[in-house]
């Protein structure tokens, strides 16, 4: 081959000169994306903070119909990362469509945890925090019951706080892959082995967990694609404005992690992957047993097949725990954050979320 | 197109760039994977914290010498602060809830007022 390449010199330097070109661009591209350009804009979806609790804050989000659906969703996200990606920007923004469907949508940001929120476990957040988020949407909507949305984490936060829940105010439950069972939760299983991560150790010299960590931790799952393929991907398309602006939009939510609350930590670790105590039904919150069948309301939960940070079977398990009759499992064959921002989110994942909460997520 | 193809110099060197990855993706897939790689995690780990732990006594001690103000001491301030915002919260959650039951017990009332009103009524016409 080389020897019909050398035949045929012209081809060659035009390949070659061609080839320059295009890193010429890349580089200039990058330069610019690096230096020039301000951080993108996320989360820009209209809305005002209705309520607060120490660094909580619940967002109201300006409807744009009259008519709205009767009943609001409060979108709970993980106390991990910015909950923003739920609204990443015009257009991929699973916020924006719902408030365009009419629904009447609020979000809980959980905020970034201080050192003297080190203290702070699930108890507190499952029924101090959320309990009042969800007395809050109540009182602005008019409503008598919600819809919960729960992601990743916040599916689980979502179901521990439904099966506590005593006044009947959840209609409907979604989830986006959230972990319940954590019987084989693939690699984190082996890594945090009782005999390898010592949890205590960790929470009591650095109290909160530094964001980079948690950060850290999901890319050793598939390390190449996250610290290599992401850059190598962009390197190839750096000339496609439309490409660089949303893979700088994606890399600031990917890298704006922040502290997870110590104690919080030490009893997800503890508790849900070292002792899977919420599948198992010991899981107590301030002394309560947070028992999964006590859920009866319709529940969507939406799986996304290639999750490598939540593995579908830790997802698909609530299935058997969950005492709804009206419960559906939603495969979809994306990944943990494209299932929501991906191609498969407004193609699939929020036209099925539209249509079950008006439809079988109504039926009792 | 298929002739430019065929004297694609350069996409040797791509074919042979995404073959390196893909066997260094793997090799460090089942590294990952490995017993020696979680056991190792957890040494390196140890010895981190154990680092910070010494780091962050010693730059106490030190502080306290000096008669500075340390982390624990802005933490702690900032702790108070925020069991003070949980008690107003609380005190407001009160509040809320109270108005909640008078607002219900009015409507219960007015429909209480309504119904002897209209049932005085009907006597009115029976009589």
């Amino acid at each position: 081959m080389l020897f019909s390449l050398m035949s045929d010199p012209e081809r060659l330097v035009k390949n070659v000169l061609q080839e320059a070109e295009n890193d010429y661009d890349r580089f200039k591209g990058l330069l610019k994306s690096v230096y020039e350009e301000a951080e993108p804009q996320t989360g820009q979806t209209p809305k005002e903070v209705i309520w607060t609790k120490n660094k909580a804050k619940l967002y109201r989000y300006h409807p744009v119909k009259e008519n709205l659906h009767p009943t609001p969703i409060l979108m709970v996200y993980a106390l991990i990362n910015r909950p923003y990606v739920l609204d990443l920007y015009p257009g991929m923004s699973l916020v924006e469509y719902l408030v365009n469907q009419g629904f009447d949508v609020y979000l809980l940001d959980w905020g970034i945890p201080g050192p003297e929120d080190s203290f702070l476990k699930f108890d507190d957040y499952v029924l101090d925090y959320l309990a009042k988020a969800v007395n809050k949407v109540i009182r602005t909507s008019g409503s008598d019951q919600l819809t919960m949305l729960g992601y990743c984490m916040g599916g689980t936060i979502t179901c521990m706080y439904a099966a506590l829940e005593e006044l009947n105010r959840i209609k409907n439950i979604v989830l986006f892959a959230a972990p319940f069972d954590c019987s084989d939760a693939g690699l984190f299983s082996s890594w945090l082995r009782k005999e390898y991560f010592n949890v205590d150790k960790v929470v009591d010299t650095l109290g909160n967990i530094p964001g980079d960590m948690i950060d850290y931790g999901n890319k050793m799952l598939k390390a190449m694609p996250n610290f290599y393929g992401s850059y190598a991907k962009i390197w190839e398309k750096m000339w496609d404005e439309r490409a660089v602006e949303n893979w700088r939009v994606l890399n600031k939510w990917v890298t704006d992690g922040i502290p997870f609350a110590g104690e919080a930590f030490r009893q997800w670790i503890k508790e849900f992957y070292q002792e899977n105590k919420l599948v198992k039904g010991q899981l107590k919150l301030n002394g309560k047993l947070v028992d999964l069948a006590k859920i009866k309301c319709p529940v969507l939960n939406v799986v996304a097949e290639k999750d490598h940070i939540v593995l579908p079977n830790q997802s698909i398990a609530l299935g058997d725990y969950v005492g709804s009759s009206n419960y559906e499992l939603f495969s979809v064959e994306a990944g943990h954050v494209s299932l929501v921002v991906g191609r498969p989110g407004p193609k699939i994942l929020w036209p099925k979320v539209n249509s079950w909460l008006k439809d079988a997520g109504n039926k009792h | 197109m298929a002739e430019d193809k065929k004297y694609d110099f350069l996409d040797l060197g791509k074919q042979f760039q995404e073959m390196m990855e893909k066997n260094v993706s793997a090799w460090m897939d089942s590294y990952v994977s490995s017993e020696s790689y979680a056991s190792g995690m957890g040494w390196h780990l140890n010895n981190y914290l154990n680092l910070i732990e010494n780091w962050k006594k010693n730059l106490s001690q030190n502080y306290n010498t000096f008669d500075f103000v340390t982390k624990e001491d802005v933490t702690r301030l900032a702790g108070q602060l925020v069991n003070l915002e949980n008690k107003i919260d609380d005190i407001q959650t009160i509040l809320e809830t109270l108005q909640d039951q008078m607002s219900r017990e009015q409507i219960d009332n007015s429909k209480d007022d309504n119904s002897k009103e209209q049932n005085s009524k009907t006597k009115g016409r029976r009589a």
